[in-house]
């Protein structure tokens, strides 16, 4: 009785005494302390693995490009300039490239990128699923000596070279990948300004800049990545000094940071826009009036403002600036009520229909809502499916639905990215999501990507984004901003629309 | 005594075994294969069909059922479809934040909910009593992110005492504990507080109470005990609530505990980490029960039989 209290009174003090015992005193992380050559950055999600050729998360992506290169890169001015390769040849017919690449550029582990490395990962990103956007058109890569490689291509494809700019083309040490076989997505190795130090799976990841980066060693030292996945923590934790920067602040934050003294917020359009899309082959979204009349009832702008708190540019077309082939010529269907009503008439429905559209949860179910409000104005009556992220794939795919709310986010900036996968024929059944089916554009896009003229190019595109306005087979709403907010100290900082930051360029 | 051990112990595995199954089942309802699922939008039909199959997907349920219980027994908990690392150390590399969150708040409830409870019942009526009972009720009824947020804008941000996010020190734990403990706090309060009132009234109190005994020693000697049961009942099953509940406070708090793997596991379908961390958040909640009803033999002879 005494005893029993006596025994638990003990137990409790042990248990704490072994608790506060074994938690480990390690000051507050943060750059209150002077370590001007420290820069942590909060992460929304943990990175899936840092492999570039496996996986396909953004965050994952995110990291890897501060590891790893590419043979190209894309430039302040949007155009594709050489990276780890220092120039290339390319065959009158388009099909077979040569690539030099720069010598004495350094892997972290020591040794020295070679061919064999290159065409290492060219074999390997031929074979994962995950990279056949850009590798789809690679028949071959071959050695030709130490520093050159030959890539023969199946089909001449010319935004090739832009394709290649995607971290999923980012060069791995063949060595390191065979050496460390499963392990190698946790424990990478690349030529890029930091190398891999740690992973505290769910916690953070830890970078350091490489002294032997062959382009000068960087100016921060240490980077960590703190993965906070509440967006409203992680502007605290910026606000109080725990983190000196984060990605894509959302909309109601955004005032208090610009409130802040001590915090700079920078943001630029994204190539992630936000669309409506209409099962065109299946009646009443065959009939292209109907499809236009859906497009003047839509009151964009109001979504705009609805869903996104102005953060966005509405969107002319499926496309934007920052992606070549990009024109302004095109604009997007004014909101017209009266018109649409007329058009719908003309297609024979003026008493309206009923339809469904299905999303997914979060901002694109706030689109839903306008867009049914909107509909509803002339007489067509929308409900809205929420499905799970999955399921609602599954069901776009196999084109089971009416209309349906998405984006689609370019992966290079170039417009064979933006329109062949989802306006060619031939991926009906894959991102072909509307089954948008027309030969002309067929045709468009498949020459689009084989023509090497540039200028040529952007008359094939702009005909191509002119079809798409007047076929329709979706309706472009606004295209979103991507955003960064750091501590004001930070120097070199930039919003990058594909919000993938290289640290490299950030100094104090 | 070690038989009634022993038969709770044995009942525990078929608790285990259904909630293993119900997940099981339950994850099997919900659309979506590996081969999607750690691949994405971007694969075509036939790399998809290949994982699965490599994964052993395409086996009947049963077979799937069986081979996971019978790798589970082993400590097998299969790999994540994201990181591709094993379940079983993932959940228990993320468990310690979880436990530590979870023990500090219940330390933190005996302290302060006990002493208080007991003195509001003692007192009844004064104003102990009822400022102890607004503060419950306030506590039980504050959304926990609420609480979590606003802490964290008063002592990080505004005052600088405490972290905001992260778990690797003692000052990182406080707030976060005190945010998880509240809820607690305010139920074991007022139980205690009730419990006491029952057994004050009690004849055995009033007869100690003739017979001339000193009133603090009443309390101690007789009170407190009997008054330990429901008490402690609470509390065990409140543990094993706080340790699958600890996912608002986690993730507000950016802590990377077992709450924060199972919801994003959740969110990406990794279904291998689900099963893992429900099964294993299901075991530690069965031996937390197992442990309380062990205790009430020793707090009340009278169970034992």
């Amino acid at each position: 009785m005494k005893k029993s209290i006596t025994v638990l009174v003990i137990l409790l003090m042990a248990i704490s005494a072994v608790f506060t015992g074994c938690a480990s005193e390690k000051p507050v992380s943060g750059s209150d302390d002077l370590e001007k050559d420290s820069f942590i950055m909060a992460l929304p999600e943990d990175a899936q693995n840092l492999d570039p050729q496996n996986n396909n998360s953004l965050n994952s992506m995110r990291i890897v490009v501060n590891i790893n290169e590419t043979l190209t890169k894309i430039d302040d001015n949007g155009k594709v300039v050489p990276s780890l390769a220092e120039d290339w040849e390319v065959s009158e017919d388009g099909l077979e490239y040569i690539f030099h690449i720069k010598k004495g550029v350094k892997f972290h582990n020591g040794e020295e990128l070679k061919a064999d490395d290159v065409v290492f990962t060219f074999e390997r990103a031929m074979a994962s699923p995950f990279a056949g956007a850009v590798f789809g058109p690679v028949e071959s890569a071959e050695k030709i000596d130490d520093y050159s490689v030959k890539v023969k291509l199946k089909y001449q494809y010319v935004p090739f070279l832009t394709a290649l700019t995607a971290p999923v083309s980012s060069i791995v040490n063949k060595e390191a990948v065979e050496s460390k076989g499963d392990d190698y997505g946790r424990n990478p190795v690349g030529t890029g300004a930091y190398e891999f130090v740690n992973w505290a799976s769910g916690s953070q990841i830890v970078l350091k800049a490489f002294e032997d980066y062959h382009l000068g060693p960087a100016p921060i030292k240490n980077v960590t990545y703190k993965i906070i996945t509440d967006p409203s923590t992680a502007v605290v934790a910026l606000q109080s000094g725990e983190v000196d920067a984060v990605i894509n602040v959302p909309a109601i934050d955004i005032q208090s940071i610009n409130n802040d003294p001590n915090l700079t917020l920078y943001e630029t359009p994204s190539a992630l826009f936000e669309y409506l899309g209409m099962n065109t082959s299946q009646a009443p979204f065959d009939n292209v009036k109907v499809r236009q009349a859906i497009a003047y009832a839509l009151d964009k702008e109001g979504i705009l403002m609805g869903v996104a708190e102005g953060t966005g540019v509405l969107a002319n077309n499926q496309l934007i600036d920052s992606i070549f082939g990009y024109t302004d010529e095109i604009k997007a269907y004014p909101y017209d009520v009266e018109k649409a009503k007329s058009l719908l008439a003309e297609a024979g429905y003026e008493d309206g229909f009923n339809a469904e559209i299905i999303t997914v949860e979060g901002d694109r179910k706030k689109i839903a809502q306008i867009v049914q409000e909107n509909l509803r104005q002339i007489g067509i009556t929308c409900e809205i499916s929420i499905l799970e992220n999955v399921a609602y794939l599954d069901k776009a795919k196999k084109g089971e639905f009416d209309m349906f709310v998405t984006g689609w986010n370019t992966p290079a900036p170039d417009a064979d990215l933006g329109l062949y996968f989802s306006y060619n024929s031939s991926m009906i059944n894959a991102m072909n999501y509307t089954r948008y089916f027309n030969e002309e554009m067929d045709d468009l896009l498949i020459r689009g990507r084989t023509t090497p003229d540039e200028s040529e190019r952007l008359i094939i595109y702009k005909q191509a984004l002119e079809l798409l306005h007047s076929d329709v087979p979706n309706v472009p709403i606004y295209y979103t901003k991507t955003n960064i907010a750091v501590n004001k100290d930070i120097k070199g900082v930039k919003a990058v629309p594909t919000s993938e930051y290289r640290i490299y360029n950030f100094s104090w | 005594m070690y038989r009634y051990i022993l038969k709770r112990f044995l009942m525990m595995i078929p608790v285990i075994l259904g909630i293993t199954f119900i997940i099981f089942t339950i994850l099997e309802l919900t659309p979506g294969d590996p081969g999607t699922i750690i691949l994405g939008p971007l694969a075509t039909p036939e790399e998809i069909n290949a994982l699965n199959e490599q994964l052993g997907y395409n086996r009947p349920f049963i077979i799937r059922y069986v081979d996971y219980l019978l790798n589970a027994v082993k400590g097998d908990f299969g790999r994540s479809y994201i990181t591709r690392l094993p379940v079983f150390a993932e959940v228990l590399s993320r468990f310690p934040v979880t436990l530590k969150l979870t023990s500090y708040s219940i330390i933190l409830t005996v302290i302060v909910s006990i002493p208080i409870g007991i003195l509001a019942a003692v007192k009844q009526y004064s104003i102990i009593d009822g400022t102890s009972m607004l503060l419950a009720m306030f506590l039980s009824s504050v959304p926990v992110f609420w609480l979590g947020l606003m802490l964290i804008l008063i002592f990080s941000l505004k005052l600088g005492l405490f972290p905001s996010i992260g778990n690797d020190s003692f000052r990182h734990f406080v707030l976060p504990t005190i945010t998880t403990a509240a809820a607690t706090i305010a139920i074991i309060t007022r139980m205690t507080r009730t419990t006491m009132l029952e057994i004050l009234r009690q004849d055995y109190i009033r007869t100690a109470r003739a017979k001339g005994a000193n009133s603090m020693r009443i309390i101690w000697k007789h009170a407190i005990r009997n008054c330990l049961i429901p008490v402690v009942t609470l509390l065990g099953i409140n543990f094993g609530l706080l340790l699958g509940g600890t996912v608002l406070v986690e993730t507000v708090f950016g802590m990377s505990g077992v709450g924060t793997l199972l919801v994003g596991a959740i969110r990406q379908k990794d279904i291998p980490v689900v099963l893992g961390s429900v099964t294993f958040l299901a075991i530690c909640f069965s031996l937390i029960n197992l442990i309380v009803d062990i205790s009430y033999g020793y707090i009340d002879p009278r169970i034992k039989n």
